[in-house]
């Protein structure tokens, strides 16, 4: 058996929310950090062949801002985001990092690459020979785009682990089903974020009259052309994801259609205002409008990794470790065992003072669901459960993976079923639980029948939503 | 295990841990340029040197350059972190998990951090002003704070025994008295690196601005690094005497007492190269070579003895298994050939930037004074 890790509680909040925030804003800032790359190298080629007279100028203030920004920001977030993603389940990084160690060293020697040829650019290009410049750029460009290229095929192995699971080994794992699509999708989000950051950076740009700040911003915009592919990419990335995946996010999640749609209908307005902007070739977006559609950017950026992450569900490694960080093969053994039976933890905080058979429940609910639930707060178990019967109630714990797709199966004995649906019935404010008799031999052998019925496996594929 | 870390190691695990050792070393130079860095400079904003002088001329090697030091202090501990966790696992996950925000508020130090040291860089304050004082001191305090976060963790992760009373008690109830000795270790030693490596820049700015170098700067190095070798190796003796009895006598067993010659030979090296220097004033390619040299072993040699004090407390054969199954991932070989070609890449990147300030000089002779941060 695995170890135990010590479990944190967020209060109202989930664990996905924390790192759901710290997320979108590296995710937002890597990406910018590479459409950048490959802007700057556009706008140095203009500078060369002397088609853009303000090139050159532009290039060097933007250049100041992708340091000052993204340089340092998607750098220390990066290591936040290890950081974060410990804080939120150390099985997950630990399955990853087992697996891909020397995938993400390489990216680490893309890093250093990124660090270097940024830094020289910073610091000397005012006085180097243009052909240099280029060079430098296109190192930078590439080793940053690099970066994405390795991560992405870790990232979205997670969700589509493809023929890996059949053994395929590494390779198979990386450049899994969602690969591409993802790659292709997250470099025209890049391109599009460095546009739309250019256009926000060449309206500060006071020393230019208006009309040369209007054919630097037609010059940034055509960085936005590859959106045409967007809705394509989506479609390719829908059709590659797990059909219990697609369905959830096409319909049968509230939530995660509602992400859909923020990141597809944000995606819509930037992209149509910068195909209506191409096609006139008269496009003026002044500071507030650049900075509203980055806002919309940022928005569908941070909606398309909600959906990211929320795709995955029941599991964080698709087929093969779920949410709560059970592994899908440990099920049977802990419903045996029990799950919290080896939990050397013990309650902390209010919960420290409840008592025994309330403890087990509360400590079921911090090990097996509280990486998706609160007690009552976020998707909080006291609510949706408010107009339960006791019986719906162990019922559909004990069939946990039955009641909705995305859950994982229940992985403890009936006692611990008992004793979290005694814990979910204190949230209730029902009767102190001590007042209460102990389930009867009898009420434990109907969840006992309900536990087998559902059985240890995940819901299979078309009774997930 | 009865040879000098990491001989004597079953196989996957030697190699990780050599591997983690060299990076950490490679993260441990860098920070320490960082840390003592603005340390050096804080003291100076502090001091009524203002802008002149010898220690100027340090002050302001450290302020052009700190910002790109921290960029590589940052990317050379991935490599490390990656490392750590492949080797030590349930440890390294549960302290971090244990002292959680306290240990999350690395992140918002290194992001002031950062920019402290690019406000710093951009001049907005001039000398000798309270704000540019209280820069210094904040930048420092930032780094300072990041610096004893890893050492806190570390010393966390090694105390399976308080793991439950830390998780009722909240992450401020992890105190460890020993911890701020090894924190102050790793300050007095970041003071040698630091010094050898502002030592080869000093020497190429000096033959740049054709102004050669003052025995008052090479003295002014050679002091801060002989304090902090004198310093570390007390702090070194007092930190022992403070582990707990199986952690003491793994530093004196087969795994690290080799290592803690090897870290104590560097020293003494490094501190007499230091002497000659101050004394005499030059700062010549050899006393810097052995000075360089020498504080590169003695890293070298603690980091080496500091896992050996770790796999002490942890159970290596257990992780072992663990080590042989990661070795079975697939990639090494590419890992190796992408770290031959980027290094490539990046040696290529500096010779042709330098390649182009030569032939920009060389056309506009003596215009720009080279060696200037473009900012
Ligand atoms: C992988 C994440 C995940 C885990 C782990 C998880 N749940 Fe859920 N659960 C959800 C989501 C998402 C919903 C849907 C909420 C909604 O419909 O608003 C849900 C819904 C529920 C509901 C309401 C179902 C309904 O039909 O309205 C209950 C009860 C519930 N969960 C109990 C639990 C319990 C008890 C556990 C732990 C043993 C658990 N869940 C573990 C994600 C999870
Ligand atoms: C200015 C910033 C930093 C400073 C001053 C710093 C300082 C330190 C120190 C002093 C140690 C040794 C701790 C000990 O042995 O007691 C250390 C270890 C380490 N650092 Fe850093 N660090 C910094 C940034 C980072 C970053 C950003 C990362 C991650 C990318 C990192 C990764 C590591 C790792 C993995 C270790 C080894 C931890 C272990 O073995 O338990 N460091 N650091």
């Amino acid at each position: 058996m695995p170890p135990f890790y010590p479990t944190h509680d967020f209060g109202p909040a989930m664990k996905g929310m924390v790192i759901g925030g710290l997320g979108i804003l590296h995710v937002f800032l890597a990406q910018f950090a590479i459409g950048g790359g490959m802007l700057l190298y556009y706008f140095q080629w203009l500078a060369e062949r002397g088609r853009e007279p303000d090139a050159r100028r532009f290039l060097d203030g933007f250049f100041r801002v992708l340091v000052l920004v993204s340089f340092v920001l998607g750098a220390v977030t990066g290591v936040a985001m290890w950081l974060t993603t410990i804080q939120v389940g150390p099985r997950t990084i630990g399955l990853m990092v087992d697996e891909f160690h020397w995938l993400w060293a390489v990216e680490w020697t893309f890093f250093g690459v990124e660090l270097v040829s940024g830094y020289l650019f910073y610091r000397y290009a005012a006085r180097l020979p243009d052909r240099t410049r280029r060079i430098l750029l296109a190192i930078y460009a590439l080793a940053a785009w690099f970066s994405l290229f390795w991560i992405n095929g870790i990232l979205s192995w997670q969700l589509t682990p493809g023929r890996w699971l059949e053994g395929g080994g590494l390779w198979a794992g990386f450049f899994n089903p969602s690969f591409w699509p993802s790659l292709l999708f997250r470099t025209v989000v890049a391109t599009t974020i460095a546009a739309l950051a250019a256009t926000v950076v060449i309206n500060t740009m006071a020393e230019l009259d208006r009309e040369r700040r209007r054919r630097l911003i037609t010059r940034a915009a055509h960085l936005m052309a590859p959106m045409i592919a967007m809705p394509l990419l989506g479609l390719w990335f829908f059709a590659v994801i797990p059909a219990d995946s697609r369905a959830w996010l096409l319909g049968g999640s509230v939530p995660m259609t509602m992400f859909v749609a923020i990141a597809a209908g944000a995606s819509l307005l930037v992209g149509g205002y910068a195909a209506l902007g191409l096609l006139r070739q008269k496009l003026y977006v002044n500071g507030a409008t650049a900075t509203l559609l980055l806002a919309l950017a940022f928005g569908a950026t941070g909606a398309g990794e909600f959906v990211r992450e929320g795709a995955r569900k029941p599991f964080t490694v698709r087929e093969v470790l779920y949410s709560n960080s059970i592994g899908r093969d440990e099920v049977a053994a802990l419903r045996a065992r029990g799950s919290v039976t080896d939990d050397p933890y013990p309650l902390a905080g209010a919960d420290a003072a409840l008592p025994p058979e309330l403890a087990l429940g509360a400590k079921v609910f911090r090990l097996q669901c509280s990486v998706c639930h609160t007690a009552s707060g976020a998707n909080g178990l006291a609510e949706l459960t408010r107009t339960w019967t006791p019986t719906q109630l162990r019922m559909n714990v004990a069939m946990l993976q039955r009641t909705k797709g995305f859950m994982p199966p229940f992985a403890g004995p009936a006692a611990e079923v008992e004793a979290l649906a005694r814990w979910i019935e204190s949230l209730h404010g029902a009767a102190p639980a001590s007042d209460r008799p102990a389930a009867s031999p009898a009420e434990l052998a109907a969840i006992a029948a309900w536990l087998d019925e559902a059985g240890t496996e995940p819901a299979p594929f078309e009774v997930r939503p | 295990m009865s040879e000098p870390f990491p001989f004597g190691l079953p196989p996957a695990t030697a190699g990780y841990a050599t591997l983690y050792a060299l990076t950490l070393l490679l993260h441990a130079v860098l920070l320490s340029y960082v840390l003592a860095g603005a340390g050096w400079v804080a003291v100076h904003a502090l001091g009524r040197a203002g802008a002149r002088g010898s220690a100027g001329r340090v002050a302001a090697l450290l302020v052009d350059w700190l910002p790109f030091a921290l960029g590589g202090a940052i990317t050379l501990g991935v490599a490390p972190l990656l490392f750590v966790q492949i080797l030590y696992r349930e440890a390294f996950y549960t302290s971090n998990l244990l002292l959680f925000w306290r240990w999350m508020a690395i992140v918002p130090a290194l992001v002031a951090g950062f920019y402290g040291l690019y406000l710093a860089k951009s001049g907005r304050f001039p000398p000798r002003t309270l704000a540019r004082r209280a820069l210094g001191l904040g930048t420092f305090a930032a780094f300072a704070f990041v610096a004893f976060s890893f050492t806190d963790q570390h010393a966390l992760a090694l105390a399976r025994g308080s793991w439950v009373a830390v998780y009722q008690g909240g992450p401020l109830s992890w105190r460890e008295p020993a911890v701020v000795v090894r924190f102050g270790l790793w300050l007095a030693a970041a003071l040698p690196a630091m010094a050898a490596l502002v030592g080869w820049q000093l020497r190429a700015a000096a033959e740049r601005q054709a102004a050669p170098l003052e025995p008052r700067e090479v003295r002014g190095l050679a002091v801060a690094a002989g304090v902090g070798l004198v310093l570390a190796a007390a702090l070194a003796l007092a930190y022992r005497g403070l582990l707990p009895e199986a952690q003491a006598a793994a530093l004196s067993g087969p795994l690290a007492r080799p290592w803690l010659f090897v870290a104590a030979a560097g020293a003494l090296a490094g501190g007499l190269a230091w002497v000659a220097a101050g004394f005499s004033g030059r700062l010549d390619r050899a006393a810097l070579g052995a000075a360089s040299l020498g504080t590169a072993l003695a890293m070298l040699g603690v980091i080496a003895a500091r896992e050996a004090q770790r796999l002490a407390v942890l159970d290596v054969d257990a992780l072992a298994v663990l080590h042989a199954r990661a070795a079975q991932a697939g990639g090494l070989p590419f890992f190796v050939a992408f770290l031959a070609v980027n290094t490539a890449v990046i040696a290529a990147a500096v010779a042709l930037v330098r390649r182009g300030l030569r032939a920009r000089s060389e056309g506009a002779a003596g215009t720009a004074p080279p060696g200037d941060a473009h900012q």
